[in-house]
């Protein structure tokens, strides 16, 4: 059990270090998905993910500087 | 062989080297203590016993890569490569405007060799200790760098360079570790780091949007715009945490 949470925990810290970062990405993906979905031009569904990691990643180190 | 398929692959192959090379570096450092402590079996032993669970994980997990269908494999491994990265990049530009410390190889050994030692005291069975510490070291750094290659390697059928790129620079570290016998502290790890934050960050974006059905235009080159544009946003948001530091600071 012990090893089992040990290697979950690892695994997990591979991709999440900060979770707004994380968690920010993922809705930018999840949006970017929908938008797809509902049939939004290729081209400004790829302007989304771009400004959205940029946005989502300006927005983790703002809050880490601030906070730090 | 187009041009196209030389760029990725020369995409692939410095991500691969770069980022293993940052991922070496740090279990090296660890290999050193554990070598410095207890002698060197232990030390390589621990390390070869560690490549083996890395090998074994790779040919039993490799070939289900293959079972899942292209579009939905380069969405789970964008999104994954995406996380990956960005935690990297933040890591980096955090560090770079001072915002975290850097870090420190001799003092990794510092502190790895003194752990050691102190079980050295308190422990009948340390080379079990010495050997384990070791094993770890290498396991979770090496997962790092499969994980790096795959992801960068299967999608795109680019597995041999991305592995060439791995495999190169961990002959080097270890070729010029075991030579100095000291930590490769003079390595530029924060450089490194987001420079591999950078790369692996647009492969990610880039897979993301292949995954979601996007046509990015220019194809394979996407990979080296997407990683000009997040090396400038980089550049640029080292800056701003410089900015926002100095300011709070007074």
């Amino acid at each position: 059990m012990k090893t089992a949470s040990f290697l979950l925990r690892t695994a997990l810290e591979l991709f999440i270090d900060d979770e707004f970062l994380a968690a920010g990405v993922l809705a930018v993906i999840v949006g970017a998905a929908v938008l797809t979905k509902i049939g939004m031009a290729a081209v400004f569904v790829g302007g989304v993910l771009i400004g959205g990691c940029l946005c989502v990643l300006a927005l983790s180190v703002l809050k880490g500087s601030s906070l730090k | 062989m187009t041009i196209t398929f030389w760029t990725a692959s020369t995409s692939a192959v410095a991500t691969t080297f770069l980022a293993s090379l940052v991922e070496a570096v740090e279990a090296f450092t660890i290999l050193l203590a554990v070598g410095t402590v207890r002698g060197w079996r232990p030390s390589l032993l621990g390390a070869a016993s560690g490549i083996a669970v890395l090998a074994l994980l790779v040919v039993v997990l490799g070939p289900l890569f293959y079972l899942v269908p292209l579009q939905l494999f380069q969405l789970i491994v964008g999104i994954l490569l995406l996380l990956f990265g960005m935690r990297w990049l933040r890591k980096a530009i955090m560090r770079a405007a001072g915002v975290i410390a850097f870090h420190d190889e001799n003092q990794t050994l510092a502190a790895e060799t003194a752990g050691l030692r102190w079980v050295q005291h308190n422990e009948a069975h340390l080379d079990w200790f010495a050997g384990l510490t070791a094993f770890k070291a290498v396991l979770l750094e090496g997962i790092e760098i499969v994980f790096i290659v795959i992801a960068v390697g299967v999608g795109q059928g680019l597995l041999l360079p991305a592995a060439i790129g791995a495999v190169a620079a961990c002959a080097i570290v270890g070729t010029i570790g075991l030579a100095v016998h000291r930590p490769l502290a003079r390595v530029p790890e924060n450089t490194l780091k987001f420079a591999v934050g950078v790369l692996l960050s647009a492969f990610g974006l880039f897979w993301v949007g292949e995954g979601l059905g996007i046509a990015w235009p220019g194809e394979d080159f996407a990979i080296l715009a997407l990683a000009l544009m997040f090396l400038s946003a980089g550049l640029a948001f080292i800056r701003f945490a410089v900015y926002i530091r100095n300011s709070r600071l007074g």
